[in-house]
């Protein structure tokens, strides 16, 4: 049910009858960092129809975080996020689900639930770095994806990304970095290119752990146009430009195989950070 | 700001924070801002152990000289003043005047990286700083010596006893009094304004921020930090440095000019004058924080001035310092020093109240208009209010047409066949030629009419207070069948695949034959429908007043599932991106996953939600009692926009060629552009407008109470 960082860099690439909500999560420590200060999360089940005789809910609840270098390990920090997002999601989404008989307002919003639950986890973070007098709170990106049925609900902070390949084979971002260059690009300062090559592409002006509170980006999205589900650190999008990206998930027909070829692929490119991935499939 | 590859710069910045909060810090770096590389001789190298560095303590992990520690037998060390990135400050007494007491600033650089690099850097340093002892002003701290000793630079500088404004303003807990603000921006403009003009090239400071302003205890205002730590922190790639939060957004691509200083002022000043620090927000979004927004006690004219030093296009920022200063000082001058003095009894920062603009809209001073966000939108990723007070501001539009009917029109006209349909309290159903406005036919019901019609082939039908549900041939307006409830129908019809749905107060959802009026199925809710239908998916999704949204089989009307909101749902739901949209009178705008019920999003007004819900290019427009139109980003559920009324919003908005239609029980219909909420045109009807607009051919119908249904230009 849970599946934690497989360390698998061989996936087999044999083609296989895909299940919806078939999945493979990898990290690995990139070819200049020490420590591998990402960390992630995966559970999916099916959950048994609510009302009406319709089908099954397949349900998938998927957590990438990238810890920050400080004096906080980045390690702890990302794990403190991803164990807090998922037991808090596990709480008010999926037990309420599996007692539930209809649909109500009572419940809240599912992506007011997601971004409590990234609040909490950012509480968290705060609250280690006034433990100890004079340490600044150990910091994080996360980046939370929940499907139900046909539907994504996601939350955001930072510069770790979602993304949706379409099966028209378009790559889509659904997340926008909180990072000083997209919000140059944003206001039309930098072009994409300049982004890239900038030396503040690293500079986030939002991620967990630095306020009593964060701001949290959400988002929801229907499924039914799309093949594949993507979460990553920047460890991959920074080494590996989105085209291959696009590439490597459109011919790599098993998420397994697909998230490793991603790894090597930002390796090959430098793998300057922690690369971490998790590739879901939604045919 | 964060940063997750550490490098030199960022190891600088991160340590730049001042240690516990020392009331004092010297005037200490000095430099000259403009980028422009000449070679530089490579100096000595530093890093020598020495007898002082033996001695060091430490200060946020930075080793600094003990008291008592003696420089070029002369300068006596102190106390540590603050730690920065590339330098520490100490207070020193110079011995060289034995008969006073006197203190002078000793900066000491330090280099946290030493690499091939350094002596390019010191190098620098020392041409920046020799520019920097040429200059002469009241407010820039005089340099009395310069010299390196062990390995190490000096700086000695006059020592400034005061307070830097960062430190003010942590202190007071809450914003500074806007007439302080306004002298000590007046003497900033005054020092730019020399650095500005210096000969031969301007000085940029790049680096304005209130920790960079000290009051010292004559309340004269010294700039400090002239920069030489971005002398040092300058890359290879080019200089990219600033303090995030107060510098302009060019800086960042590398522009460093006067202009830049301006904005970063404006930025100083916001933040004095709110105390909201923008280093905590998302960047350069000023324009969605107006000041005035986060503390109504500030004047329009000095908002004005901070939007107009704030914005992000050089171009339109304020073209000198001078003019800053001009303004500011015209500022001060009207303002009563009765009115200083309550502004000085302390000002509570408050959240998100609408500003009001002034009402006749004067310019300020001769000079600047009021700030109006709705003027255009800037780049953003947080919602803008806009807000407008008096709504006989903006420009009408051309009445093509009106029709009289005998009673209010509270319904919603439909264009079908070249022809307008409207319902009317008067009972009847009226047919008009849509270009012309001239009456076709009417068709009686027998009671007033507040459901709204739909055209489908050659009928249109329409729902009546008489329990009636009615179809009417298109051409004549005979009727072709009539339905009976059992109580009024309120509820407007809706067609799909050849079958009519429909509710009524009678608490059934019906489905029947649209050309026959024979009946398919019904449903029994729990309280009045009077919400109408929308499909997918082989569903028909509809609301009821026991607060429940139906998701029922189309075909047969079988319960597919049903979501329970936090009061009654009148609003009639929209379909988009798998979501059904719907508002409550819980005054929630909810937006519920087609298949699973789930709630995706939702979305508090601060009034019922009666208004349905339109999307368009990824928005999602509706209104609310509250008065409200508000514009949501379909993905996310966040504002992106909201424009108020005089009145309540229950008509629904309809979206063409980039404008949102609708009309509000202020008794105007509205035309906004859809991108920013902005106001294209009003136009005054003389009743209140709960009626949804039909757009086609570039004319607008709508309906008012004033019993009149009118043809605008869009």
């Amino acid at each position: 049910m849970k599946s934690k960082s497989k360390e698998d860099n061989q996936a087999p690439n044999s083609p296989s009858v895909l299940a919806y909500l078939q999945y493979a999560a990898l990290r690995d420590r990139g070819r200049e960092k020490a420590a591998n200060e990402d960390n992630t999360f995966a559970l999916t089940c099916q959950l048994p129809s609510q009302v009406g005789g319709g089908a099954e809910l397949p349900f998938g609840l998927f957590i990438l975080a990238d810890g920050v270098s400080g004096q906080h390990g980045g390690e702890a920090a990302s794990a403190t996020a991803v164990q807090k997002v998922a037991s808090e999601a596990v709480k008010h989404l999926l037990l309420p689900l599996l007692a539930e008989q209809e649909a109500s307002a009572a419940g809240g919003a599912i992506t007011d639930i997601l971004s409590d639950a990234v609040g909490n986890a950012n509480s968290a973070l705060f609250a280690l770095g006034n433990a100890a007098e004079g340490v600044s709170a150990p910091a994080s990106t996360i980046v939370v994806a929940l499907v139900v049925g046909q539907r994504l609900y996601a939350a955001h902070v930072g510069d770790s990304r979602i993304y949706l390949q379409g099966k028209d084979g378009q790559l889509r971002q659904l997340t926008s970095d909180h990072s000083m260059v997209q919000r140059l690009v944003e206001m039309g300062q930098l072009t994409a290119a300049e982004a890239t090559l900038s030396d503040q592409r690293s500079v986030l002006y939002r991620a967990l752990g630095q306020a009593t509170t964060v701001e949290v980006d959400t988002y929801s999205a229907t499924l039914a146009e799309c093949s594949r589900l993507l979460l990553c650190s920047d460890g991959l999008w920074s080494m590996v430009p989105d085209e291959q990206i696009a590439t490597v998930l459109n011919t790599q027909s098993h998420p397994a195989s697909a998230v490793g070829q991603l790894i090597t692929a930002a390796n090959q490119g430098g793998g300057e950070d922690n690369i971490s991935a998790i590739v879901v499939a939604l045919d | 700001m964060l940063i997750k590859r550490m490098g030199i710069n960022e190891t600088a910045n991160v340590g730049g924070k001042r240690e516990g909060g020392t009331a004092d810090i010297a005037a200490a770096e000095v430099g000259v801002g403009l980028g422009a590389a000449a070679h530089i001789e490579p100096s000595e190298h530093i890093g020598h152990t020495s007898q002082l560095d033996a001695m060091r303590n430490t200060v946020s992990g930075i080793p600094t000289l003990p008291r008592g520690s003696m420089l070029l037998d002369r300068y006596e060390v102190e106390q540590v003043l603050g730690v920065g990135g590339m330098s520490i400050v100490y207070r020193a007494r110079d011995l060289r005047f034995e008969q006073v007491l006197r203190y002078c600033a000793v900066k000491e650089m330090f280099d946290t990286a030493p690499d091939s690099t350094t002596g390019q850097r010191i190098g620098n340093f020392e041409r920046e700083a020799s520019i920097l002892a040429t200059l002469s002003h009241t407010s820039i701290p005089k340099i009395y010596d310069y010299f390196s000793q062990d390995g190490r630079i000096y700086l000695v500088m006059e020592y400034i006893d005061g307070k830097d404004l960062e430190t003010i303003l942590e202190n007071r807990q809450q914003p500074m009094p806007e007439d302080d603000v306004l002298r000590w921006s007046i003497q900033i403009c005054e020092v730019l304004s020399y650095l500005h003009k210096h000969q031969p090239q301007p000085i940029v400071f790049r680096d304005m921020k209130p920790s960079n302003v000290m009051i010292d205890t004559s309340s004269r205002v010294m700039l400090v930090d002239f920069g030489i730590a971005k002398v040092f922190q300058s890359d290879k790639k080019g200089t990219m440095i600033g303090t995030e939060g107060y510098s302009p957004p060019e800086q960042y691509r590398g522009v460093s000019e006067p202009r830049g200083d301006i904005y970063a002022l404006g930025a100083t000043m916001h933040h004095l004058l709110t105390g909201s620090d923008p280093r905590g927000e998302t960047p350069f979004t000023f324009h969605e924080r107006p000041p005035r927004r986060l503390n109504p006690r500030i004047s329009p004219a000095t908002e004005a001035i901070v939007m107009r030093a704030l914005e992000y296009d050089m171009s339109r920022r304020w073209a000198s310092v001078d003019e800053v200063r001009q303004a500011l000082l015209s500022v001060l001058a009207q303002r009563s020093p009765t009115e200083a003095a309550a502004l000085g009894a302390g000002v509570q920062p408050m959240i998100s109240s609408p500003a009001m603009p002034p009402a006749n809209g004067a310019a300020v001073n001769g000079a600047v208009a009021p700030w109006s966000p709705s003027r255009e939108a800037q780049p953003g990723t947080a919602a803008m209010d806009l807000s407008v007070a008096s709504p006989l501001i903006g420009e009408t539009t051309t009445m093509l047409w009106s029709f009289n009917s005998e009673d209010e029109i509270r319904s919603s006209p439909c264009l079908h066949k070249g022809l307008v349909f409207i319902g009317s309290y008067d009972s009847n159903l009226y047919a008009l030629n849509a270009k012309s406005g001239d009456f076709v036919w009417k068709a009686a019901t027998e009671n007033g009419i507040a459901s709204s019609p739909i055209g489908w082939e050659n009928l249109v039908f329409v729902g009546s207070e008489d329990f009636g549900v009615y179809a009417f041939d298109v051409v004549r307006g005979r009727q072709a069948w009539v339905f009976r409830t059992g109580q009024p129908v309120r509820s407007s019809p809706r067609i799909n695949n050849g079958l009519l749905y429909i509710g009524s107060d009678d608490q059934h959802i019906y489905c029947l034959e649209a050309k026959s009026g024979r009946l398919v199925w019904k449903y029994r809710c729990w309280m009045n429908v009077r919400s109408s239908a929308a499909f997918a998916k082989g569903n028909a999704y509809i609301g009821s007043g026991d607060g429940h949204m139906y998701a029922l089989d189309a075909g047969n009307g079988a319960l597919r599932w049903k979501f329970r909101a936090g009061g009654p749902v009148m609003s009639t739901p929209t379909i988009a991106d798998g979501l059904v949209i719907f508002g409550s009178m819980d005054n929630n705008l909810y937006a519920v996953d087609l298949d699973s019920s789930w709630a995706a999003w939702k979305f508090r007004t601060d009034h019922y939600i009666t208004s349905s819900p339109t999307v368009s290019a990824g928005r999602v427009y509706f209104g609310s009692v509250d008065g409200y139109l508000y514009c949501l980003d379909l993905k996310s559920g966040r504002l992106v926009w909201k424009y108020k009324t005089g009145g309540q919003v229950t008509s629904s908005p309809r979206i063409f060629e980039g404008g949102v239609y609708f009309g509000s029980v202020d008794e105007y219909v509205y035309c906004l552009n859809a991108a920013n909420g902005s106001l294209r045109w009003q136009f005054k009807t003389f009743g209140p407008v709960p009626s949804t607009p039909w757009i086609a051919d570039g004319i607008v119908y709508i309906g008012s109470t004033d019993n009149k249904l009118y043809a605008l230009a869009v």
